[in-house]
C-alpha cells in the first residue's frame, strides 16, 4: 500500500515544488495535489491521507479530522500561523516544519536586497532623468522587529554596512553578537520615530497580527522605508497604501502582503516606491533542497511510528 | 564683510547645492552665485573673490588671472580636469580637491545592490514565485580586484553574508581585515575560476586598462556575475556583451561603462542580465555634504594661510 501525502495549497500545483518533495519521500510514499481545494470531492480525498502539507493555505480542524489515517502534517517553511497546531496537538499528530535557523539566511539576504532596492531606486537608473541621490546606508539606522533567526541574520548585515542598528523584540538580550552593538529598545513607539528603515522578522500570531498600523505608520519618519519579509498579516495594507499616498512614510519593500493571492489589482501596485516580491525569499536551491527533504524525512518519521524532531508541538509526545 | 568665494558653475543654481555650500562654509565666509555665467561676468565678480570654486564648468587662467587676492581654486570631487591647474601652480594658489576616501563607502554599497539584484532578479518578480530560484551569497566566493578603500568596504560588508572573500591587488598584505578573512591571491589568473561574483574596484591606469577582455572573461565561471564600480575601462564592453551572449558569464552590473554612456543599439543595454547605472554610485546626500564640508574647512585653511589637506599641487608649498 501507498501512504498518500496530500498538499492542500494551490501553490503546490507549481510543479518545481513537487519535485522537491517527490524527490525526497521515501519509496511507497506518494505527493497527491488535488485539482481543487474545497468541497466535497476536496474532503473525500482527504479520507486517504497520511499526511498533509501546506504552505500558506490552511490545514483547518475540519481537514484533519476528514483524514482518519492522518498521522502527520506539516510544510517545508518555518511559520506554522496556516496550520491549526491546537487543533493538531489535541489530536496527537504532529506538525511538522522547518526549524528557523534553516530558512533564516536566504530571507535576511532578501530582507538587505530590500533594503538596497530602496536606498538606490533602480527602476530610476535608466530614465531619461538624472536619478535622485542614494540613502546611504552608513548615515543610516534600521530598526527590526522581532530578534529571531532571521532578526539577527539582518542585524549582522546591517552592521556590516555600519549602520545603527535597533531592535525590538519580546525577549531582549538573548541575541549574542560579537563585533558589533545593537540597541535593543523597550518599546515599538519608542524604535519607531528612529528607523531609516524598519524590518519586520517575526512570527505571526494573535499577539502581532495588525502590528504595523495607522498610528505605527504615522510614527515613522517620513524619509524612512518599511520592509516586510515575515508575514502580510503584520501590516495594515490599506493603512500602509493610505501612509504612503499620504507621503508619511518614503516606500515599502514587502516580499508578503496579506492579500497575496488577490493582490495583483491591488491599490498596493501602484507605487513606485514600493518594490514588492512573490513571498520568495526563502527560495535558494540550497534552502529548498533542505527544508523539502527535512519535511520528507518527518513524514517518514511519523507514519512508521517514530518521534518527529522538527516539529512545534513536541508536547504531544509527553 | 566676508570672505568671497565665487561659484563659476551654473549647476550651483539649484537651491539645494547652495544651501548645502553655505551651510558648510565657515563663519565670515560668503558664497557668491554670479547674476550670469558668462565669462565677462565671471570676470568682474573675479576681482574681489579670495576663493574660485567650480563642479564641471572650466574655471579658467583667465578668471584666476582677474582676481588679485585670490588664495585658492577648488572643487568638491576627486577629478580636476575642469580646473586650469597649471595656471593655479604658476599663481602659486593650491587647487583643492576632495579625497576619493569618502566615496568609498556608498560605493562599496552600490556594488552590494548590484550582487543582491543579480541573485534575487528583482524583474522577474512580477512573474509569480514559482519561476525563481535566488543565488544565495552565503558560501559564496567573492573575488575583489583593487583591494583600497573601495575594495576594503565591499570586502567588509560581504564578510557578514558568509561570503569566502579572495582579493588580487598590486600591494598585498596592506588590508588588515578584523574578524574576517581575505584570502589574496597572486594572480588575477588564480582569481578569475574561483570567484562567484567578481567586483572590479581599482583605479585606472596604464597597465589596467582593457584588463578584462574576451581571455580573461571566459576564465570566469559560466555562472558568475562581474560587477564594476571602478572605470569603465577596465572592461572591453563587446567583449562583455559577447561572453555573455554565449552563456559564458551569469550577468553584469556596470555603474561605469566604455564608452560612457554606451551607443543606443549596443547589446549590454539590452540584457536581462545586465544592470546599468548611470555612474552615479557616489551620489547620495551623505557624500556630497561631506565632500562640501571638507572643502569649506580647506577653504578657510587657505584664507587664513595654513596648509590645505587635500590638494592636486602640492609643489606650491615647495
Amino acid at each position: 500500500m501507498t501512504y498518500r501525502v496530500i498538499a492542500v495549497d494551490p501553490n503546490w500545483k507549481d510543479p518545481a515544488r513537487q519535485k522537491f518533495l517527490a524527490d525526497n519521500l521515501a519509496e511507497g510514499y506518494e505527493l497527491f495535489v488535488p485539482k481543487v481545494f474545497e468541497g466535497d470531492a476536496f474532503y473525500k480525498e482527504l479520507e486517504s491521507a497520511s499526511a498533509l502539507v501546506t504552505g500558506l493555505a490552511g490545514i483547518t480542524a475540519e481537514m484533519m479530522k476528514a483524514a482518519p489515517n492522518l498521522r502527520v502534517v506539516g510544510k517545508a517553511g518555518t511559520g506554522v500561523d496556516s496550520i491549526d497546531v491546537e487543533a493538531a496537538t489535541a489530536m496527537k499528530i504532529p506538525v511538522a516544519h522547518a526549524p528557523g535557523w534553516m530558512r533564516a539566511t536566504p530571507v535576511a539576504e532578501h530582507a538587505i536586497t530590500m533594503i538596497m532596492l530602496l536606498a538606490r531606486k533602480p527602476w530610476l537608473w535608466r530614465g531619461k532623468e538624472r536619478p535622485p541621490l542614494h540613502v546611504q546606508l552608513s548615515e543610516c539606522s534600521v530598526g527590526i522587529v522581532g530578534l529571531g533567526n532571521i532578526g539577527q541574520r539582518i542585524a549582522t548585515r546591517c552592521a556590516g554596512f555600519e549602520m545603527e542598528v535597533l531592535t525590538y523584540t519580546r525577549t531582549k538580550g538573548k541575541f549574542k553578537h560579537e563585533c558589533f552593538t545593537i540597541e535593543e529598545t523597550d518599546s515599538l513607539e519608542e524604535m519607531l520615530p528612529r528607523a531609516d528603515f524598519v524590518v519586520l522578522s517575526l512570527p505571526l500570531n494573535t499577539d502581532t497580527q495588525g502590528l504595523i498600523g495607522e498610528k505605527e505608520l504615522a510614527l515613522m519618519k517620513p524619509s524612512a522605508f518599511l520592509v516586510n519579509v515575515s508575514r502580510g498579516g503584520h501590516v495594515v495594507t490599506d493603512a500602509l497604501v493610505a501612509a504612503l499616498e499620504a507621503g508619511k512614510i518614503a516606500g515599502a519593500g514587502l516580499d508578503v502582503v496579506d492579500l497575496e493571492p488577490t493582490l495583483k489589482d491591488h491599490p498596493i501596485m501602484k507605487f513606485e516606491n514600493v518594490a514588492i516580491s512573490p513571498h520568495c525569499a526563502a527560495q535558494t536551491l540550497s534552502t529548498q533542497t533542505i527544508s523539502y527533504a527535512l519535511l520528507a524525512e518527518s513524514i517518514r518519521l511519523a507514519v512508521e511510528g517514530e518521534r518527529v524532531e522538527a516539529l512545534v508541538n513536541p508536547e504531544i509526545y509527553d | 564683510m566676508g570672505h568671497r568665494v565665487l561659484h563659476v558653475d551654473e549647476r550651483m543654481l539649484d537651491p539645494g547645492k547652495q544651501q548645502m555650500l553655505r551651510e558648510c562654509l565657515h563663519k565670515d565666509y560668503e558664497l557668491v552665485i554670479p547674476e550670469a555665467f558668462d565669462t565677462e561676468t565671471i570676470l568682474r565678480e573675479a576681482k574681489t573673490a579670495r576663493v574660485m570654486l567650480t563642479s564641471f564648468a572650466p574655471l579658467t587662467g583667465e578668471m584666476m588671472r582677474a582676481a588679485p587676492d585670490l588664495y585658492a581654486v577648488g572643487r568638491a570631487g576627486t577629478g580636476m580636469d575642469s580646473v586650469d591647474v597649471a595656471t593655479a601652480t604658476a599663481l602659486k594658489i593650491p587647487a583643492m580637491n576632495t579625497p576619493g576616501a569618502v566615496r568609498a563607502d556608498p560605493i562599496a554599497e552600490h556594488a552590494l545592490t548590484f550582487m543582491l539584484m543579480l541573485s534575487r532578479r528583482p524583474w522577474l518578480w512580477k512573474l509569480g514565485r514559482t519561476t525563481i530560484q535566488h543565488n544565495e551569497l552565503k558560501g559564496a566566493t567573492l573575488g575583489i580586484v583593487g583591494l583600497g578603500n573601495i575594495g576594503q568596504g565591499v570586502a567588509r560588508r560581504c564578510a557578514p553574508f558568509g561570503m569566502n572573500i579572495l582579493a588580487h591587488t598590486r600591494t598585498r598584505g596592506k588590508f588588515k581585515p578584523e574578524g574576517f578573512a581575505v584570502e589574496e591571491v597572486e594572480t588575477l589568473e588564480e582569481l578569475l575560476p574561483r570567484a562567484d561574483y567578481l567586483v572590479l574596484s581599482m583605479p585606472l591606469t596604464e597597465e589596467n586598462r582593457g584588463l578584462f577582455g574576451e581571455k580573461e572573461l571566459e576564465m570566469m565561471r559560466d555562472s558568475a556575475f562581474l560587477i564594476n564600480v571602478g572605470r569603465g575601462g577596465h572592461v572591453n564592453s563587446d567583449a562583455l556583451a559577447k561572453t555573455l551572449a554565449g552563456d559564458k558569464l551569469g550577468g553584469a552590473g556596470l555603474d561605469v561603462t566604455e564608452p560612457e554612456p554606451l551607443p543606443e543599439g549596443h547589446p549590454l543595454l539590452d540584457m536581462p542580465n545586465v544592470l546599468i547605472s548611470p555612474h552615479n554610485s557616489t551620489h547620495s546626500a551623505g557624500v556630497q555634504r561631506r565632500s562640501v564640508q571638507f572643502l569649506c574647512d580647506n577653504i578657510r585653511r587657505a584664507v587664513e594661510g595654513e596648509r590645505v589637506t587635500s590638494l592636486v599641487n602640492p609643489e606650491v608649498y615647495d
